[in-house]
């Protein structure tokens, strides 16, 4: 979508009249003054506050929950930071393992007390726009909002955002160096109605692999169950649709998923949606096991 | 090369650009979906909901209608979506598993209790395998269609 708006923006320049183009301004310092105008224009109501260094001042603002500081840092740096309750300095590493825009330390209050600040810095000695300031603020919150999940998880911190090419539609050629990386060993058939499927065999499973280029499923079969055996599984779990069948094939029963690439998948959502599904259609083969008993 | 015929092979190449480019792009993949970051995109939706907390901490429910149905989302703790709307008709396990051998994006369920039976047309992601502000979108907008085809599906 950026390449796609990026090349829209080139055509329209090119059969442009030839007006001036508006400058866009790159700030390397700030005054005090300009990042007012800015915080003022995103809409922050702030409490300005100084320090007793003169070239330092904060300004505090609450956005959501947080209660956000934003020091001015010789209008060369910003600095945002807010304060969580004290946590482990092995889950503040983990946070700092995982994430690329913030970062956690831990506090002391000087009262006896600790704290977690959450941080992150903005140099404007290479030249920001106003448009990257206000995505910094944003940003920050974002991550905000991930690292409140991430205070609260009790086990495995959940993995943090990241960027990845995505697409609509998934080619052969794509699907397929997936399936190499994961070293799926497929066996491969054109459908009659343009998709593609692949057929292999998971640690428990033989799985079948069908691609229509703008969504896929997965599906395995079993020998078939009753109805209500069948109900009962769908009732139970989620992702997954099991079904019995009768046709052509025979009867058997079936589980399946189906993910579809319209809203914009990357390759990493589509292998962790085939190694999910082994896991899914093993779990389902026990069911079955245990059903025919 | 005239200025005219370069300013024409440079447009070619630009539309060239854009249709290789039309289907790829450069997001965020969460794996953990917010209540803030799904509440953003409901209202993008323009989806006026009823939210409610869940039996569990974590978990919230999301009422609203879509084309006269009645749906309920629930939000896991960030870590899968759900979505739900119940039909009384038919419900049977036959149905169900008929509606099912040709769903792709929902599946249905039988759901009974000591006195009445209905049928529960769900979807859900698991987001913790990565997800998409549009991938989200589209979780939402095709069970539209999907409750519209399994009403008149209920009908026939």
């Amino acid at each position: 979508m950026v390449s796609r708006y990026l090349a829209g923006v080139l055509l329209v320049s090119l059969f442009a009249s030839a007006a001036p183009t508006e400058e866009i301004k790159v700030y390397r310092t700030l005054s005090t003054e300009q990042l007012e105008s800015l915080l003022k224009a995103a809409t922050i109501k702030f409490q300005k506050l100084e320090d007793k260094k003169s070239d330092s001042i904060f300004y505090d603002y609450k956005v959501k929950s947080f209660n956000l500081r934003l020091y001015f840092l010789g209008g060369k740096q910003l600095l945002l930071d807010t304060l969580f309750p004290a946590m482990s300095l092995d889950k503040i590493n983990q946070w700092n393992l995982g994430t690329k825009f913030t970062r956690a330390a831990l506090g002391d209050d000087g009262k006896g007390g600790s704290f977690t600040a959450v941080e992150s810095r903005l140099n404007l000695k290479g030249g920001v726009t106003e448009e990257a300031i206000k995505e910094y603020l944003g940003a920050f919150t974002e991550e905000l909002d991930q690292f409140q999940v991430f205070a609260k998880a009790g086990g495995e911190p959940p993995a943090l955002t990241k960027d990845e090419t995505t697409f609509t539609e998934v080619t052969a050629k794509q699907l397929e160096k997936i399936l190499d990386d994961l070293k799926v060993k497929y066996e491969k058939a054109e459908l009659d109605n343009g998709g593609t499927t692949y057929q292999y065999q998971a640690k428990d499973a033989k799985i079948t692999l069908l691609n229509w280029g703008k969504d896929m499923m997965l599906e395995a079969h079993y020998p078939k169950l009753d109805l209500a055996k069948v109900n009962k599984y769908n009732l139970d779990r989620k992702f997954i649709r099991a079904v019995s069948y009768s046709n052509k094939k025979g009867d058997y029963s079936a589980l399946e998923a189906n993910l579809s690439f319209v809203g914009g998948v990357s390759d990493s959502i589509v292998r962790n949606f085939i190694t999910a599904f082994e896991e899914d259609a093993r779990e389902f083969g026990a069911y079955v096991a245990k059903a025919k008993e | 090369m005239g200025h005219g015929m370069a300013r024409l092979a440079t447009l070619i190449g630009l539309v060239c650009l854009l249709v290789t480019t039309a289907s790829r792009a450069q997001e965020t993949i969460y794996t953990n979906v917010t209540s803030e970051r799904l509440e953003a995109i409901l209202k993008e939706l323009n989806i006026t909901y009823k939210k409610a907390p869940g039996k569990k901490d974590g978990v919230y429910s999301y009422d609203f209608e879509r084309k006269g149905f009645k749906v309920r989302m629930y939000n896991y703790s960030g870590e899968d979506l759900w979505l739900e709307s119940y039909f009384a008709e038919k419900a049977t396990l036959e149905a169900v598993n008929k509606w099912n051998t040709r769903a792709k994006f929902s599946r249905a369920v039988l759901v009974k209790d000591a006195s009445t039976a209905s049928i529960s047309l769900e979807a859900q992601v698991d987001c913790t395998l990565g997800i998409t502000a549009g991938m989200i979108r589209h979780f939402v907008q095709r069970f539209d269609d999907e409750l519209e085809t399994f009403s008149k599906y209920l009908t026939k």
